[in-house]
This record gives structure tokens, C-alpha cells and sequence, in this order.
């Protein structure tokens, strides 16, 4: 009983969540060993409470963990790694392949493990996958869960409950933002080292982009039900790093929304990045298939849903993608003309042959 | 009565160029009128006008036109008030077909297979509650009707939800509710023939249905072959409903309460409805898509939420005067 009481006290108010099981996200870097010897605690303290038989086995387990993690996490700067990870977000899954050491992750989801939504989907493959359900996590017996702050509060909750250590991590919405979570993933894995590496690699790669200076074309992404990410998306500052001004933020659309066919036509964008359709039908995705698209004059290319749903190292084969395309039109000369003249409607009659059979090679791939 | 149809004719035609009028980028009139016949199609008004308005504005028409006709020329056949497409449960089972087809990937496959297996799917419904309710009072029409639109709501939910595509469960609203927002002319090309074929069946039933008001055996005296006036009624409501379901989702109501409004100005004679019942129908979808995009223009409000509003309070209506005069 009191387990849910107190339960339902930590439930109240977002910063309720900083206390507990729960590792936060963002917490610096002289923070981390102190929570893993609070989620150590909490571990041995859920041994307590549970009365019932059923959990008593798997409770005494981490109350042995529980004692080992506390003496490592007490006086030492360093605390002991997790060696049985399962992570229950395609986001945190990606990272923790990314950054994981070799049999310290036992299980992602499924999603992970499909190629259209996940960059690492063959290492994804080779790990059993879970379905974010409470009940397949606890039996993997983790001593770390990897969630992302969306994910269902009910499981996480669950999962804290039993004694499960659970990291929520905020999805990266920013190019910096990225960075920030890979060093965090890379703390709470105990893999610091690994995480400095990856992070060094990216930076190079993220400089690289330089687009080239002068007017910026605009871009517009488009997604189903006529979804444009909005200014403070990672999609959009991906498109900014490879040289594009994004659409959304000429009209208005911050965090993203539904985008009337008819003002996407209207604003007639320099590069439209398409959605690429899911298998199976849905009237959703229709609208990218719409006719009025295919008599645009911008430019068109498709990205995957992978490319950038998650903020991993891997958005900048997007981005790298995108800035090629940016010097592409550069070479244009019509095209840059046109640019320069830059009012919202312009006619798009002396659009040149190269640039749509780019678009048509683009929509056969 | 020529008036009355010339009336009906002018107020779609108006509600026609209104919605062509309306939308979010906000053309100016005048410009968004010469762009639907000047130029090359090439320029964004243009495009704006040919390719997404011009087509939501036909499929009103032609959805709304199939929706009243089959009403009426259901209550005429059925001899009842009560009978229509959406509540006796043949727009959810052509929604059911037309799911089948497009998550089998028939659809993509084989030409006009979206609307076939609407037609289909409406075709079993309509013949299931003919042999189900033969000679059955309204209630038994009503509850066979339920049971029918609830399975065929459920599997089509079922099938949404098995779907490998993330998006299609969202998708059971619309094929329950029904939208005309964003289609193409992809689906008026789709769906048209089908619907056109479906009401030259249907308006060729007028004769044999006037007959029937004098009750079957009356109608099978004076001629009326009624084996081949069920059948045309199967096929013609199947055929244009079907393709309407197919490309704009489960619209209800519509061929409830239009030859309802209409009935007393034909002279309650069920030939001269037909007609007047399609111009009506098409006038009421035109006004309802209309209103969805007056009232909440970003959301796309579905119009099966319209039309329930209008029809709902009517179909009470109808049930107690019915009650009271049985």
C-alpha cells in the first residue's frame, strides 16, 4: 500500500521526478554518481516494500545489486557501469548501440530493429527486441532502463515500482542538443570515453557542412496529414546547417504543424524534403502523393523517417545530403537569379531539365 | 416542379463556386476565378485552384449527389422513411471494402479496384438486410441495419489496426465520419464512373417505384417486375454509394434528410424525388464541406460530424412520428 501512496506523491508536478528512481536527464557531470547510489537505494528500499511472494526473488536480486552498486557508488568519483541495459525508446535504443559496451545492452525495440525507422537496425537485430511492455522489461532483470521522456508513463512508472532504475531522456530537438544527449547516454552507460569519441567525430562532420554563403533558398518539409516541423525542430536546423531558410519559419509555425496543402503550394519552396511513405495504405500519407506537388517547381527530395526522427550522429547524413543539393543550385545560374529576386510567387516556367531529372533520380532511389 | 429542380440546380451551382472560393490561402475571387481557365496550370493560384480545390468541390457534388439519390430511391423501394445508405449500415461496409482493397494493396494493383470493392462491400450489406428484413416492419430494418454498420465498423477498425502503416489507425475516424479535404482528381477519376453508372440505375427505377406505393402485389399487377427493380436497387445504391464511401469515407445522414425535406414539394411521389433528392444531396455535402472549412479551417473537422448534426435531431423526429402513427 505504501508503495503506491508514496508512489502517487512522487506522481504530482514534473519536478517530483528529480526525486526517486528516476535519473533526470541533463544532470551534469559531478551529479552522476550520486543518483546511481540514490537508484541503488531505491532498489534495495523496493525490496522492503514488496511483501508478496512473486517479486521476492527478483527483488532479493537487486537488493544484492542494490548493496554492491551503493559501496561502489559511495566514497568513488566512479560509479560502476550497469552491465544489464534494456532500453525501451528508438532513440535511446540507437544511442545505446552507438555507445554501449559489447553485452551491455540486452534488449531494444522492435522498432529499432525495422530499417525504415531505425539507422541501426542490423546491430538492432542481433539483440533480443522488447515492446516497451513493462512486464518483457522487468524479465530481462535490467539494472538500467533507457526511456525517452514521452514514453508511456504507466510502463515507467511500473518499471519504478518494481525497483527498476529508469533514465528518461529528452528527445534532441537541436543540433547541440544531440551532442548534450550522447554525452549523457555515454555517463549513465559508464562509457564516458566512447561518448567523448563519438561526440569529436560529429563536431568534424558537423563543421564540414559549411554551406555557401549567399542568398539561402527555402525549404519546406512535408510529412502525412500535411505535417511541417516548425522552427524549433531538429529537421529544421538541419535544413539551416546545410544552407536552406525553412518554410515554417517564414509562416509562423514554431513547433511544427499541420500545414494546408493549399499556403505549401502558395509559398511554392526552393526544395520540398518529402516524407517517404510507409508500407500499407493510409489516406494520411496520400497528400504526398497529391498531383498539385508534382507540378511544383522546387526541387524535390524524399528522406526517410530515420534520417532525423531521432538526434543521433546519423541526422547529418541528411544534413550532408541537403548541403549537397545546396551547392547543386548554387551552380544553377537560373536558378540563383531567381533566388535573388526571392518574392514569395514567382513563375516557374524556365525551370532548367538537370534540375528535375536530380528530382526524378531523388524519387527513384 | 420544374422550378423546384431549376431552384435546386442554382443553389449548387452557387455553393459550387463558393467553394472554390474558400480556402486558406485566401485568393482573391476574381483571380482565383480566371485561374481556374487562364494559363498554363503551372503557377502556384493556379495549381491552388485546378488540383486542390476544383477536385474537392466536384467530389462534393458527385458524393452528395449518389448519397440523396440512393436515399430516396431506398425509401422508395423499402417503403420506409428510415432507410438510408449511412444508418442501415451500407457506407460502413463499402468503408469496409474499400479498407480491404487499399491495405491488400489491391488498390495500387488493379484499376478502379477501390471502387469495386466498395461497391462490393455495399452490395452484401444491402442484399444481407433485403433477405434479412423482407417484408419486415421498420424496427427489424433499423436493428438488421445497427448490427450490419457495427460489424462493419469493427472489422474495418480491425483491419486499420493490423495495417503495417503507423498512420492507418488514425484512418478509422475518416472512414467512419467521412472528409473531402485534400482528394484529387486521382479520386474523382476514380470514383466517378463508377457513381455515374450506379445513378442511371438508380433514375430508371422512378416508374416501377411510383407502382409500388400501391403496395407489391399492386405494382406486380400493373407490370413492375420487382426481381428486377430489387436488383437494380442493390446494384445502383451499391455502385454509387460504394464509390463515394470509397474515395470520401462514410458520409451519413444525407439520404435521410434530404428526400425528408424534399418529399412534400415532389408530391411525395417517389420518381419525381429521385432526381430532386440528388441536386439536393449534392447541395447539402457542398454546404456541409463548406461549413467544416468556415468553422474550423485548420482541423479538418469531418463532415459525417455535419451531418449527424443535422440528421440526428431530424431521425429522432422521425422515429416518435412513426411510433405514434403505428
Amino acid at each position: 500500500m505504501s508503495v503506491f501512496r508514496q508512489h502517487s506523491e512522487r506522481g504530482m508536478g514534473p519536478s517530483a521526478h528529480l526525486s526517486g528512481r528516476v535519473l533526470r536527464a541533463g544532470i551534469g557531470g559531478a551529479a552522476s554518481a550520486a543518483p546511481l547510489a540514490r537508484f541503488a537505494g531505491g532498489g534495495a528500499l523496493s525490496c522492503r516494500r514488496h511483501r508478496g511472494g512473486r517479486f521476492r526473488a527478483a527483488a532479493a536480486g537487486f537488493l544484492a545489486l542494490g548493496l554492491s552498486m551503493g559501496a561502489a557508488g559511495g566514497a568513488a568519483a566512479q560509479a560502476e557501469p550497469p552491465r544489464r541495459v534494456v532500453s525501451i525508446n528508438l532513440c535511446t535504443d540507437q544511442l545505446a548501440l552507438i555507445l554501449g559496451a559489447p553485452g551491455q545492452l540486452r534488449s531494444v525495440t522492435a522498432l529499432a530493429q525495422d530499417p525504415r525507422m531505425s539507422v541501426m537496425a542490423r546491430q538492432a537485430q542481433a539483440l533480443p527486441a522488447n515492446h516497451g511492455r513493462a512486464e518483457e522489461v522487468f524479465l530481462h532483470a535490467p539494472d538500467l532502463v533507457l526511456a525517452g521522456s514521452y514514453t508511456n508513463h504507466a510502463t515507467v512508472d511500473m518499471l519504478e515500482r518494481l525497483g527498476v532504475p529508469v533514465l528518461r531522456m529528452a528527445p534532441a530537438t537541436t543540433l547541440a542538443q544531440v551532442r548534450e544527449r550522447l554525452l549523457e547516454a555515454g555517463r549513465a552507460l559508464g562509457r564516458e570515453d566512447r561518448a567523448a569519441e563519438v561526440v569529436a567525430a560529429y563536431d568534424r562532420r558537423l563543421a564540414a557542412l559549411s554551406p555557401p554563403a549567399g542568398p539561402r533558398p527555402t525549404a519546406a518539409n512535408y510529412a502525412a496529414n500535411g505535417y511541417a516541423a516548425g522552427r524549433d525542430s531538429l529537421s529544421a536546423e538541419l535544413l539551416e546547417a546545410a544552407g536552406f531558410d525553412h518554410l515554417a519559419d517564414d509562416l509562423g509555425l514554431s513547433f511544427g504543424g499541420f500545414l494546408p496543402l493549399e499556403l505549401l503550394v502558395m509559398a511554392d519552396p526552393d526544395l520540398l524534403v518529402l516524407a517517404r511513405a510507409n508500407p500499407g495504405a493510409a489516406r494520411a500519407e496520400d497528400i504526398l502523393r497529391h498531383p498539385a506537388l508534382h507540378h511544383l517547381g522546387g526541387q524535390q527530395v524524399a528522406l526517410e523517417d530515420r534520417d532525423w526522427i531521432c538526434g543521433l550522429p546519423a541526422v547529418l547524413d541528411g544534413a550532408e545530403r541537403l548541403a549537397a543539393l545546396r551547392r547543386e543550385m548554387e551552380k544553377k545560374p537560373a536558378l540563383r537569379r531567381e533566388m535573388e529576386k526571392k518574392p514569395a510567387l514567382r513563375p516557374h516556367t524556365d525551370k532548367e531539365p538537370a534540375l528535375r531529372r536530380n528530382r526524378d533520380e531523388e524519387a527513384a532511389r | 416542379m420544374k422550378a423546384l429542380h431549376i431552384g435546386l440546380g442554382l443553389s449548387v451551382a452557387g455553393l459550387f463556386v463558393l467553394s472554390l472560393l474558400v480556402g486558406p490561402a485566401g485568393i482573391a475571387a476574381p483571380e482565383a476565378l480566371s485561374a481556374l481557365v487562364r494559363g498554363d496550370g503551372q503557377t502556384p493560384v493556379e495549381l491552388v485552384m485546378r488540383e486542390i480545390r476544383l477536385p474537392r468541390a466536384i467530389l462534393a457534388v458527385l458524393v452528395g449527389a449518389s448519397l440523396g439519390l440512393s436515399g430516396a430511391a431506398m425509401q422508395g423501394a423499402l417503403r420506409n422513411p428510415l432507410a438510408e445508405p449511412g444508418v442501415i449500415g451500407v457506407s460502413a461496409s463499402a468503408a469496409l471494402g474499400a479498407v480491404l482493397a487499399l491495405q491488400t494493396g489491391l488498390a495500387a494493383l488493379v484499376p478502379m479496384a477501390l471502387p469495386g470493392a466498395a461497391l462490393l462491400g455495399a452490395a452484401v450489406s444491402v442484399l444481407m438486410l433485403h433477405l434479412l428484413t423482407r417484408g419486415a416492419g421498420t424496427l427489424e430494418l433499423i436493428l438488421g441495419g445497427v448490427a450490419i454498420s457495427a460489424l462493419a465498423s469493427a472489422l474495418t477498425a480491425l483491419v486499420l489496426n493490423l495495417s503495417p502503416n503507423p498512420f492507418a489507425v488514425h484512418e478509422i475516424l475518416f472512414w467512419m465520419l467521412g472528409s473531402l479535404a485534400d482528394r484529387s482528381f486521382v479520386h474523382v477519376w476514380t470514383a466517378a464512373p463508377v457513381m455515374l453508372a450506379g445513378w442511371l440505375v438508380l433514375l430508371r427505377l422512378g416508374p416501377g417505384l411510383d407502382a409500388l406505393t400501391l403496395g407489391e402485389d399492386a405494382a406486380a399487377s400493373m407490370g413492375v417486375d420487382l426481381r428486377r427493380l430489387r436488383l437494380g436497387l442493390v446494384l445502383g445504391v451499391a455502385a454509387s454509394v460504394g464509390a463515394a464511401t470509397a474515395v470520401a469515407g462514410a458520409i451519413g445522414f444525407v439520404g435521410l434528410v434530404v428526400p425528408h425535406m424534399l418529399r412534400r414539394a415532389v408530391g411525395a411521389r417517389p420518381s419525381a424525388l429521385l432526381l430532386a433528392s440528388a441536386l439536393g444531396g449534392a447541395a447539402l455535402v457542398l454546404a456541409a464541406d463548406l461549413a467544416v472549412r468556415v468553422i474550423l479551417p485548420e482541423r479538418d473537422l469531418k463532415l459525417g460530424v455535419v451531418m449527424a448534426l443535422l440528421g440526428a435531431p431530424l431521425f429522432l423526429h422521425l422515429i416518435r412520428k412513426n411510433r405514434s402513427l403505428s
